[in-house]
């Protein structure tokens, strides 16, 4: 190994590896993401938020790289025959070296900042008056949805394609989290708290949530179903449930015992 | 010396008093106060005075363990105006010609405490590594087949918590004490006697820890049996879950306090015991990175306590930190409401970011000094390097609303919150480039050392990049609360710290034990280490995708393969620190004699013989140059040393 090495190869390995690596994210996210490796998209939220992270990914690939190749190729290039017998350069630094990094280092952050406050303001944006309002109660350790728009209660979670829903998430006891992964939509439940997220679904299908903070015993069991109606599927089920509704049901906010009911609203 | 001199004080007569003291006062709340029934097991003796009964005992323990071992004894010969200790006293209290029994007792010599240190932590380290293994071993298969879901949750917040106060305290413990006084010159550190106190209280911090398992576990399934909570012990949760939370909840406050007396009295050193021409810029980078370190544990500790002391309040007497008025049972427990839940997360993290970079920033110092001395190089670039490790200090404090995205609290700061974190990318990058310039054109030796430097550079390179994903708000909606983060957390402490701490004790053995550490088996473990490490998180960041939640005994089939994988690295992983664990012991007791200076590294320690004498150095050296000029000429000897002149002898 000659111990002095040059700058030509590392940057040269840099370039190719980076845009080789990418090539192959580029290639492979469709195919890993059909796959399962990242749940399948259902809203505008879930797009926006997995649009960042592969920019982001992007972005890191030249940044992981450059530290690999030069890391790699000090090693090879530089290592010595067990204990050294005589010395390195009594280099103490470079000036110039240190300023391009800061500068290149907070350009990189500028641009991770401006995607990110640009998908932070469509995370921010009010619900439209359209909207479906689903109020999300979590306990231990169910999660239960009430329909203020038509004071409907279930443990079920229907949605509307292409309609924005505001959803008011609130805990009775401790810390819960209301995560649907398919659409991105994830809103801590704290008790004495109201915390509220809007998105707008845009896949029918049937869909999980997830309870993402841990709330005692049976957190790993506090799932529910999620699924997205067409419109007029989902006025069906608005009057089958207002029909269904026996004289005298609690109103919105407060939970009937034991308040499971199936997917036709009928109680189990 | 006769035995009842050699045992008393020590730390067995403290273990004895400890011992009554629990039993005195807990069955003194039990039985004289509550008057309850003696069988715990008994349902009906829960919330009866069970909590109150436990936490007098663990006050008690506690006095009784600081009694016992004899560290109250200067405290009240101070404040009752007696003679001050004077040298032949202080020279006893380090332990001078006690021979073994010194590591046994409140010994002042900071080598003593070093190696206490040492022996404790990485106890701590084997029962932590045991939690994990365990925890693999549930989420092997799904179906929470291993453990019952309560008992795993405890495993969980046990296992976090326990590595947690590990690697607050396994660098600056062992290195920070036995090596940093010696590497800048010092005989000792500022405070003795607090040196000796602090590693006292981790020791009984720990002894009410171990209660935990033993606390509740069999408790009804709604109470939350065991510690429910996770080690992020929000208060909600906390204030609910089963009586093992009383002993959690106390023994952080004991290590906490350990943590806060040592981060003074390192600080203190450094600022004032440095040997004549040790200037601030003269000082190994471990030293800076120790101090960073400190500065976080002694400001930021605090709020953890307040968050610990909070919870055991609403717990014992019923206040209402964090709870609003609501309706459920918490009203029929008695909680008045008038507090918040937000408060506990604010609390936490307040401390709990900090916390994280208290964690690695003596390993950013380690890995630095020692790519300089494998690379025979100086620094590349030692301001770049302190203003790397300062940037990271002052803006911990700045971010730590990053782990609140999605709870609802003040989501118009979220935007700061980004910038922040973000922004601290770039203090972290400087010591990137310090690194790779260091390396750069060196003569690479490539001792096991060198080689957890690298994993270093690897690992903390993949956790400070995932880290940047969820520093983005919207990124962090989708990954926050899921196996990503754990992941994330693991690469950056594991892969930054645990990497530091055990190519630093394959460093520094030769100093502290006089021994070398075994080569092959060194690499044999590094290998299996790096294996299953990156195996086991590298899955996990891709279950963590699939869209896993963490703390999680159960979990659907979709995530099978992924936590197969991973279970079975954890598992090489687990094996290979055992091999590790293996390798110091045996080294310890049969390793080759080492040389003064095996490394030809340039810092005080290697110019002091081993084993260390008590007092450090026979004359105070004067110090003429920094710690890294390997080209300045040295003087004609057989080993060779930074340049200094013997000076005159101090004290």
């Amino acid at each position: 190994m000659n111990s002095r090495g040059n700058l030509r190869t590392p940057i040269i390995l840099w370039v190719v590896c980076s845009i080789a690596l990418a090539a192959l994210y580029l290639f492979l996210a469709p195919i890993l993401a059909q796959a399962g490796a990242i749940p399948p998209l259902a809203s505008d939220v879930a797009d926006n938020a997995y649009y960042i992270m592969k920019i982001f990914t992007l972005l890191s690939i030249p940044v992981f790289v450059g530290v690999v190749v030069f890391a790699a190729y000090s090693l090879f290039a530089f290592r010595s025959r067990g204990k050294p017998t005589d010395i390195g350069p009594q280099v103490h630094g470079n000036a110039k070296l240190l300023a391009w990094w800061l500068v290149a280092s907070f350009v990189l952050i500028t641009v991770l900042y401006v995607i990110g406050f640009n998908g932070l303001a469509q995370l921010e944006a009010a619900a439209p008056a359209s909207a479906l309002h689903v109020r999300v109660t979590a306990q231990q350790w169910i999660f239960d949805y009430t329909y203020t728009d038509y004071n409907i209660q279930s443990s079920t979670l229907y949605l509307i394609d292409n309609q924005p829903v505001e959803f008011t998430v609130t805990s009775l006891d401790v810390h819960h989290s209301f995560w649907i992964p398919e659409m991105g939509v994830k809103a801590d439940a704290v008790p004495g708290e109201l915390n509220t997220f809007v998105a707008t679904p845009n896949k029918l299908g049937h869909y999980t949530v997830r309870c993402m903070e841990l709330c005692g015993v049976m957190h790993s069991d506090m799932n529910t179903n999620v699924i997205v109606l067409s419109s007029s599927d989902f006025g069906k089920w608005v009057s089958q449930q207002m029909s269904a509704r026996p004289a005298g049901i609690a109103s919105a906010g407060q939970l009937p015992e034991a308040a499971l009911l199936d997917a036709s609203g009928k109680r189990s | 010396m006769s035995w009842t001199r050699k045992l008393v004080p020590s730390y067995f007569s403290g273990a004895v008093l400890a011992a009554i003291g629990f039993i005195v006062g807990s069955q003194y709340v039990w039985r004289v106060i509550g008057g309850v029934n003696w069988n715990l097991n008994d349902p009906g003796a829960s919330g009866n005075f069970l909590e109150q009964g436990f936490l007098v005992g663990f006050i008690l323990m506690t006095v009784g363990w600081f009694i016992g071992i004899g560290a109250l004894k200067y405290p009240f010969t101070w404040m009752l105006g007696m003679k001050d200790p004077d040298h032949a006293e202080e020279l006893r209290l380090a332990g001078k010609d006690d021979g073994m029994i010194r590591y046994f007792r409140f010994t002042t010599d900071h080598k003593v405490v070093g190696i206490q240190y040492l022996v404790v932590t990485m106890t701590m380290l084997a029962f932590g590594g045991l939690g994990a293994m365990m925890i693999r071993t549930e989420l092997l298969f799904s179906g929470a087949w291993a453990f019952p879901k309560e008992t795993y949750n405890t495993i969980v917040t046990m296992h976090g918590m326990l590595m947690i106060l590990t690697v607050i305290s396994f660098f600056v413990g062992p290195f920070g004490n036995f090596v940093i006084p010696i590497m800048i010159g010092a005989r000792d550190m500022a405070f003795p006697r607090l040196n000796a106190i602090s590693i006292a209280f981790l020791i009984i911090g720990m002894a009410v820890y171990a209660f935990i398992p033993f606390m509740g576990l069999g408790d009804p399934l709604t109470t939350g049996a065991g510690v429910q909570t996770g080690w992020t012990i929000y208060g909600t949760l906390a204030d609910q879950t089963g009586i093992g939370m009383d002993a959690l909840g106390f023994a952080v406050f004991l290590a906490g306090v350990s943590s806060q007396v040592g981060a003074v009295n390192l600080i203190t050193t450094v600022i004032t015991m440095r040997a004549p021409g040790m200037s601030y810029t003269r000082m190994p980078m471990t030293v800076w990175g120790a101090i960073g370190s400190s500065i976080l544990a002694a400001l930021g500790t605090a709020s953890l306590t307040v968050d610990v002391v909070m919870i055991l309040m609403d717990r014992v007497f019923r206040t209402s930190f964090f709870f609003a008025a609501t309706a459920g049972d918490f009203a029929n427990n008695g909680y008045i409401g008038g507090g918040s839940a937000w408060l506990t997360q604010n609390l936490f993290w307040f401390f709990g970011h900090p916390e994280v970079y208290l964690l690695v920033l003596p390993a950013f110092g380690f890995v630095m000094d020692a790519t300089s001395v494998f690379a025979r190089k100086p620094l590349f670039g030692y301001k770049t390097a302190i203003l790397g490790l300062f940037g990271v200090v002052v803006l911990s404090f700045l971010v730590w609303m990053h782990h609140e995205f999605v709870s609802g609290f003040l989501p118009e700061l979220r935007g700061f919150y980004m910038a922040s974190t973000e922004l601290i990318s770039v203090p972290t990058g400087l010591i990137f480039l310090v690194l790779l310039g260091t390396m750069w054109k060196g003569r690479l030796w490539m001792t096991v050392t060198m080689g957890f430097c690298f994993a270093f550079i690897w690992s903390f390179l993949i956790g400070g990049i995932t880290g940047i994903y969820l520093s983005d708000v919207p990124a962090d909606v989708q990954l926050h609360g899921g196996m990503f983060v754990t992941a994330h957390f693991h690469y950056t402490i594991v892969g930054g710290s645990l990497m530091g701490f055990l190519g630093a004790l394959y460093y520094w053995f030769p100093k502290m034990t006089g021994r070398m550490m075994d080569s092959k088996i060194g690499w044999i473990s590094f290998w299996g280490i790096q294996i299953g490490f990156n195996g086991a998180f590298l899955a996990m960041f891709y279950v963590g995708l699939q869209g896993m939640p963490r703390r999680v005994a159960d979990y659907s089939p979709l995530f099978a393969g992924g936590n197969f994988v991973a279970s079975i690295s954890a598992f090489l992983l687990g094996a290979s620190v055992i091999l590790y664990f293996y390798n110091v012991i045996y080294s310890w007791k049969a390793g080759p004699i080492a040389e003064q200076n095996p490394w030809g590294a340039k810092t005080l320690e290697w110019t002091v013989p081993t084993p260390v004498p008590l007092e450090n150095f026979e004359k105070i050296p004067v110090v003429t140059s920094g710690p890294y000029n390997y080209g300045e000429p040295v003087a004609p000897s057989a080993v060779p040393v930074p340049n200094v002149e013997a000076g005159p002898a101090l004290g």
